[in-house]
């Protein structure tokens, strides 16, 4: 297992659990085994007959199926919607109105010294982000911090074991080390500074040059007053955010003293209280950095092509998520057309999710709604989805049996290789969702 | 499948063919000398003109550029839909469409064929994924190199073949056609913020000119017998003043000609033929630059033709696009690529009262109007970057009448009619022109064999236009003129009928044309990049270049390179 | 023959959404009863007509230019009520849908209960009057779009969401109750009235325009500058007494926008009285 990094070869090894052998329809309120026809002549009935069917999920899938999905959405009149809608949504409509200088994993690798995580912890959720793009990467223009890492990362637990002992022994509570936020921000250091921005101490937090504590649900107001300070404006107030404005003064300089900057972002941001504006701020200064120095921005995402899903929707449908197909033409307005308030409001009849657990991680009302309607579900696994819906359908992995493309975060396309072929019967999400496609128009234009 | 057109005014520049009335016959998707009549469709084209199908030589229509400017401008696309209809699917978007709607509307028009300029490398999947999802039109992607690092580091050890031998490589890897050059040395610059002044400024860090750029890749291109000449986008676009860079461009590489072909094609030369100083002074720099090209052989051009509306500006040209967003105010999209290149997007309109515009509007028809010859110098609006493609109609108008002109020099801004040569310009082209700038001469310059003429073997890609040379004098009836070519009577794509009367009635699939370059030693090249690439690159080698059979309908060129 | 008052009454509950971008008096005018019954609208991917959905009563009276439609019922799934309106009334006598009065020029719009999102987005004319509460993004421009609401009344007696006259460029938008926060960001000109409180946030990227709230603010952005203290402040032929702060900003945009704040009701706003000129 080369190259994976944890969350990729959990998804490897794990793959052949629970997994989903034979099609599945509900009868008498049980799922019982059935052909792939009869599934998908079910499927076909259910979309049909369906006066507003939301087609959810996709993020997991290659890009093949995804098209095949936007065409589905298209024949019979529905919503298409993806995971960006509960995740990086905001972060898509702050683009919207504002752009976004950014560039390929690649220029950062090379270029960055100064790199910012805010609101987003990579080493828990991309692991092989530091590693491969930004702190630790060897760049032509830029050197690895790996070393210094190992150093510091050895004094930080060596100064927490003596933390500890000096507690038992002096009888005190665990303290916090020191917090780097005293520390001058105008402390020279060649290289590559590492820069994190959250509401506590996350694991990267650890590993960073600098830390700086925010107070939660002010993110807004703290980049707004970066925005003045990086112009040499003064701001009425002593603090921002809970940080003391000298030590955003400090801040400021650095921003505006680097070479390249990048800012990464994560859901501590598009999540927290003003959403989408966290993040029309966030794009702001960066854009504003650019009259002073080179600054990029780049949100860090999520599942595994859900930067595919919004690629392929914007080009075949113009735009990248919540695209309402009923009128027979494709309307976006996120709030109106997103899945997930559609169903909040218990606006839809039927529902197809593939590629996708909505049940696991919706909210319960939104999950009722969701399963009350006839439920399709594709995948390769069995999930707490599958378990509710009326017909299911067993699809192999993308990635593994089934080749495809996919885009990675920062929106570079890449194979994805097919390494076994799938067990027999099971087809790919692409190949099941054409068939559907045939069967509805069939039945459209009155042939059976 | 075979098919007959009958009876109408012909115009066929690349053989000689000047509104002669005759039959068409197409059979097996050529053109063919004569079909047998009782088998054929028979197309009934009396009173009206047939023409090799549209062939555009520069439009932003697929890509990661063109997709982060849909992403961007959602209400841009509220205004513009199309329902789905019976055969065909829905899309939006009035300066930049989505990719089934793309295809249709160059179909209406009556083209049949359409260059995409700029292919980031490492991005080359997309480019070609969304060119898949771009139906009936036939297309070519141009891969940016002008400021690729393995270019630069090549050039500027004067290791010409190398350097030969890598872009063969690229050039297959990315399924590309042509070589593209964008502000070359500036995109590498911009990587860092700043930018290249002059043809001479040097690169930082790889102690490289634009110039040397230029020059090598002029070799590079010659040894490799690509079909279409360096395409280069000017250092300094957008700029006063920067028609000096331009001339400077073009000469450049005139010691590289063999007199007999272009050496170098200079796209949307629009943006590069500004004179003055500053924005309160600058003019049109067009009569130089046409002078220039009037003089040479060496060069050929596309105009960019600026339309006052509501459009899009997307190009590689990292640096102009931010200091066009620093002008305008308007959202900014930047997107640099490792290694590579860079793009920006920033939405912009173009009105008839500012002096600027209006002078950039005035520039694009004198250049088309004083380069005395059309095969020099192309019809484009480097979509969507002056105007949205669907506007070629309109400037087909501007081009055949005085009249058209003048109407709309009445509404622009008036110290800008009085500064610029147009008012005066008396020439009027005619079909056959017209024909040449938007087909034959277009394909001639890109080395497309079988497109763009109707001789026996070529493509059987026709448009047939509801004019009557006979009838209609398109100086005075201008409208109808831009009527006709807005919505052609049939457009046949490969011996099929795709549209009739601007409805689509079968969208089928068009051609992906890619150099299949092959060099003497192959795996010199490759090897070296195997070696380097995780130096260069965060990608796998392996995951690289793009294996053939991705393309839906892949149509390579076979090329024999001498190095 | 033109009616007078056209009623019309929903068949059944509306599950899915219904688009009634056809239910104008623009659209209803000079037109029989019977052709009003078959005008177009979706029910999700259904297109129906009207017939289908409301049961359609009409008071004969003297032709005249003052069309009134009437929706009595539970309407809160019929989007874009009013949308385009040039003239005319329409009366929602229940709840209305998203979108409504959807690019407005004119004529106006009343609804008993309450309002969905995007009430007027891009309203250019004329007048909406919710006697209940609104929803999110009053008055705003449609996503990428820096056309907010232009011209016309947008009269709220109850709350409203966040993001109240996103982009708002001329116009008034009173709100009786409370607003959420975001209220008037990216604003360039126009007025916004808040009787109650909002949550905050006011005016964020605003370059120009006013917001007056008589009740509580949380904070004000640490990018806005207070100005002075002012005894009373019009908006159209309406004068409001009462001490406020003004401020000026937003900073990050160099903009000129006046944010109006009830001194009473917002004793912690008394730390900026010490960077006021005396």
């Amino acid at each position: 297992m080369k190259n994976a990094c944890a969350i990729g070869e959990a998804k490897f090894l794990n793959y052949s659990r629970h997994r989903l052998e034979t099609p599945l329809m509900r009868t008498s309120n049980k799922l019982v085994e059935a052909s792939l026809n009869e599934a998908i002549e079910r499927s076909v009935e259910i979309l049909v007959q369906a006066k507003y069917p939301i087609l959810y999920g996709w993020s997991n899938t290659s890009c093949e199926a995804i098209k095949k999905g936007i065409e589905l959405a298209e024949e019979v009149g529905g919503v298409i919607d993806n995971t960006t809608t509960i995740c990086h949504g905001p972060s898509i409509l702050s683009i919207q109105d504002v752009g976004i200088p950014s560039s390929t994993l690649g220029q950062l690798r090379h270029r960055a010294d100064l790199v910012i995580y805010w609101g987003s912890d990579p080493w828990s959720a991309h692991p092989r982000h530091i590693e491969r793009y930004t702190a630790f990467s060897e760049g032509r223009f830029q050197e690895s911090e790996w070393r210094n890492y190992v150093t510091k990362s050895g004094a930080i637990q060596s100064q927490k074991r003596l933390q500890r002992a000096s507690d038992l022994v002096f009888k005190r509570g665990v303290s916090e080390i020191p917090e780097v936020g005293s520390r001058p921000l105008t402390f020279s250091k060649r290289g590559r500074k590492l820069v994190v921005v959250d509401v506590r101490k996350t694991r990267t937090a650890e590993v960073a040059d600098y830390f700086l504590q925010v107070e939660p649900g002010k993110d807004y107001e703290l980049l707004q007053a970066l925005r003045l300070l990086i112009r040499y404006e003064e701001l009425e107030v002593d603090k921002v955010a809970g940080i003391p404005v000298e030590v955003l003064e400090d801040l400021a300089d650095m921003l505006i003293g680097c070479d390249f900057g990048i800012l990464f972002f994560g859901v501590g941001l598009t999540m927290s209280n003003g959403k989408h504006r966290n993040i029309d701020a966030a794009l702001s200064l960066v854009r504003d950095l650019n009259q002073k120095t080179k600054f990029l921005i780049m949100p860090m995402r999520g599942h595994f092509n859900v930067t595919g899903a919004n690629t392929v929707s914007t080009w075949q449908t113009g735009y990248p998520y919540a695209v309402d197909f009923s009128q027979g033409y494709p309307y976006y307005n996120p709030g109106e057309t997103s899945v997930i308030d559609i169903l909040c409001r218990g606006e839809s009849d039927a529902g197809l999710v593939i590629a996708s657990d909505p049940v696991a991680h919706f909210p319960r009302e939104v999950v009722q709604n969701l399963v009350r309607n006839p439920l399709i579900v594709i995948d390769p696994l069995e999930t707490p989805t599958s378990l509710m819906a009326d017909v299911v359908i067993p699809s192999a992995f993308v990635g593994i049996e089934v080749e495809g493309t996919a885009y990675r975060m920062d929106h570079v396309p890449l194979p994805l290789k097919k390494v076994v072929e799938p067990p027999r019967g099971i087809l790919s999400d692409e190949d099941i969702l054409e068939r559907i496609i045939q069967r509805v128009r069939g039945l459209k234009e009155g042939k059976q | 499948m075979s098919l007959l057109i009958r009876n109408g005014f012909v115009y066929d520049p690349l053989n000689g063919i000047e509104g002669e009335r005759m039959d068409m016959a197409t059979e097996g998707g050529k053109i063919v000398e004569k079909v047998k009549e009782s088998s054929a469709k028979i197309i009934d084209a009396s009173g009206m003109i047939v023409m090799p199908g549209g062939v555009d030589i520069h439009s932003h229509i697929a890509g990661s550029e063109v997709n982060a400017g849909r992403l961007l401008r959602p209400e841009d696309h509220l205004k513009d839909i199309e329902v789905k209809g019976e055969v065909t699917r829905s899309g939006v978007g009035y300066s930049i469409p989505s990719t089934f709607t793309t295809g249709y509307r160059y179909a209406r028009m009556g083209y049949t064929t359409v260059m995409v300029p700029s292919m980031p490398p490492l991005e080359a999947r997309h480019t070609h994924e969304e060119m898949d999802d771009t139906p009936i039109i036939d297309k070519a992607a141009f891969p940016l190199l002008g400021d690729w690092w393995f270019v630069l580091e090549f050039l500027k050890n004067g290791l010409i073949e190398e350097c030969a031998a890598h872009v063969a490589w690229m050039m297959k890897a990315t399924k590309g056609y042509a070589i593209k050059i964008v502000n070359p040395g500036g995109l590498e610059c911009w990587g860092f913020g700043t930018n290249v002044r002059s043809i001479d400024d040097t690169v930082p860090r790889f102690d490289i000119t634009p110039r040397e750029i230029l020059r090598g890749l002029c070799k590079v291109n010659r040894l490799l017998n690509l079909p279409h000449t360096i395409h280069v986008h000017t250092n300094n676009l957008g700029k006063p003043g920067n028609y000096i860079t331009t001339l400077k461009t073009m000469d450049c590489v005139r010691d590289l000609a063999d007199g007999k072909k272009p050496v170098i094609h200079i796209t949307h030369c629009q943006f590069s033929a500004f004179k003055g100083s500053d924005w309160s002074n600058m003019r049109s720099g067009a009569e130089k630059i046409a002078r220039y090209v009037n003089l040479h052989n060496h060069v050929t051009i596309d105009i960019g033709q600026v339309v006052f509306t509501d459009t899009t500006t997307m190009t590689a040209d990292g640096p102009f696009q931010h200091s066009l967003h620093q002008l305008s105010g308007n959202k900014w999209v930047n997107h640099d690529v490792e290694t590579e290149t860079s793009s920006g997007i920033v939405p912009f309109k173009y009105r008839r009262r500012s002096y600027v515009h209006a002078t950039q509007w005035a520039i694009g028809l004198e250049l088309a109007l004083m380069i005395r010859s059309p095969w020099k110098v192309f019809l484009t609006t480097d979509h969507p970057n002056a105007a949205p493609f669907t506007t070629y109609p309109k400037i087909i108008s501007w081009l055949m009448s005085k009249n058209a002109r003048q109407r709309t020099l009445k509404k622009i801004n008036p110290r800008a009619r009085h500064r610029c040569s147009l008012p005066s310009i008396e020439r009027e082209y005619d079909l056959y022109e017209v024909a040449i700038t938007t087909r034959a001469g277009v394909a001639k310059a890109l080395g497309l064999k079988h497109k763009g003429h109707l001789g026996v073997g070529a493509d059987a890609d026709m448009a047939v236009y509801d004019i009557n040379p006979k009838r209609i004098d398109p100086s005075e009836e201008y409208t109808i003129t831009k009527k006709a070519f807005e919505r052609a009577a049939y457009t046949i794509k490969n011996g099929e009928i795709v549209a009739r009367n601007g409805e689509i009635v079968k969208p089928v699939t068009g051609r992906t044309y890619w150099a299949d370059v092959k060099t003497h030693e192959p795996n010199v090249a490759e090897a070296d990049l195997k070696q380097r690439f995780g130096d260069y690159w965060t990608v796998q080698y392996e995951n690289y270049a793009i294996p053939e059979r991705y393309l839906h309908y892949s149509e390579p060129i076979m090329i024999k390179a001498d190095v | 023959m033109c009616k007078e008052l056209i009623s019309l009454f929903p068949r059944y509950s509306f599950n899915v959404p219904v688009d009634a971008g056809n239910i104008t008096p623009d659209l209803f005018a000079k037109k029989s009863i019977d052709r009003i019954k078959t005008l177009h609208l979706w029910e999700g991917n259904r297109k129906r007509v009207l017939n289908d959905l409301f049961k359609v009563d009409y008071e004969e009276d003297t032709p005249s230019e003052n069309l009134t439609i009437r929706l009595v019922g539970d309407v809160s799934k019929l989007k874009k009520i009013g949308a385009k309106m040039s003239s005319g009334r329409v009366v929602v006598e229940g709840n209305a849908g998203m979108r409504l009065g959807e690019e407005m020029r004119g004529g106006s719009i009343t609804v008993t209960g309450n309002a969905d999102s995007w009430t007027g987005m891009m309203m250019k004319g004329g007048r909406i009057e919710i006697m209940g509460n609104a929803g999110d993004y009053v008055g705003t421009a449609y996503r990428g779009s820096t056309e907010g609401m232009k011209g016309g009344t947008i009269i709220i007696q109850g709350n409203a969401g966040s993001e109240v006259g996103c982009f708002m460029r001329n116009g008034l938008i009173k709100a009786h109750g409370n607003i959420g926060s975001l209220a008037g960001i990216h604003m360039r000109d126009g007025a916004i009235l808040v009787g109650g409180n909002s949550d905050g946030r006011l005016g964020a990227e605003m370059l120009g325009g006013r917001i007056i709230v008589l009740g509580h603010v949380p904070s004000i952005l640490p990018t806005f500058s207070v100005d002075s203290v002012r005894k009373s402040v019009r908006v159209g032929d309406e004068t409001i007494l009462s001490p406020f702060y003004m401020f000026t900003g937003d900073g990050v945009e160099s903009g000129e926008g006046r944010l109006y704040v009830s001194q009473a009701k917002n004793p912690h706003l008394q730390v900026y009285e010490k960077f006021l000129v005396q």
